[in-house]
């Protein structure tokens, strides 16, 4: 399984890889709200946690995640992505 | 329901495609309130029955200065667990006004004339009529 390289956020998915075992204990299914190694915030909707990131960090990058044990990937099949 | 439809010469090789403008999203227009706004970003999207989220042309999210809210991993057919940026974004569907607001993701689309895919996140919410005979397609939300 080949898995690319990024650089923003690779803190934040860092610390949510860190903590998911223990995000998923405690809120299985909720949205979480990381910046930099700091987990700001859970939330029931992404756009609860997303109106948080914008109003603690303005237009910046931060990271929100659902917490489940995997992630599904998006699958696209008409290769019309350069993967 | 608010819906259009799109004839086109030859549905089969043009495909489902409809003209958007993409622009920042309200809830982070409401909440940052940025004193100067960007155009929106004209664009040309393709509905993608194959496609499980929807997705920009890279670059269209920096253009508009927008900063990423999240990381996400796709499978193309030549690839897999291609990590991607998300962004909040709106966007308005030319024919009829309709507005869409949510995540969508930011990947390379190769050689094609589109900068959006439509993807089945959006039409979870929708009525997707595509019919072939008649060179059109009808789009209801």
């Amino acid at each position: 399984m080949v898995m690319t390289e990024i650089k923003t956020l690779s803190t934040e998915l860092e610390t949510f890889n860190a903590k998911r075992n223990e995000l998923v204990q405690k809120a299985l299914g909720k949205f979480v709200l990381i910046k930099n190694g700091d987990l700001a915030g859970i939330f029931d909707t992404p756009t609860d946690a997303i109106r948080e990131g914008y109003i603690k960090y303005g237009n910046s990058p931060f990271l929100v995640k659902q917490i489940l044990p995997s992630e599904p990937p998006l699958n696209f099949t008409s290769n019309l992505i350069l993967g | 329901m608010p819906s259009f439809t799109s004839k086109s010469p030859n549905l089969q090789a043009i495909g489902p495609v409809a003209d958007i403008e993409i622009m920042p999203s309200q809830l982070m227009l409401q909440t940052i309130k940025p004193t100067s706004l960007p155009q929106p970003y004209k664009a040309r999207a393709l509905i993608d029955t194959g496609a499980s989220g929807t997705v920009i042309q890279k670059g269209i999210a920096q253009t508009l200065g927008l900063s990423p809210v999240g990381v996400t991993f796709i499978n193309t057919p030549s690839s897999q667990n291609v990590a991607c940026y998300q962004y909040h974004i709106q966007f308005l569907f030319v024919p009829n006004n309709m507005i869409f607001e949510g995540i969508v993701t930011e990947a390379s689309l190769q050689g094609q004339p589109i900068q959006c895919l439509i993807g089945r996140d959006i039409l979870a919410l929708a009525v997707f009529v595509y019919t072939g005979y008649d060179n059109s397609f009808t789009l209801a939300f």
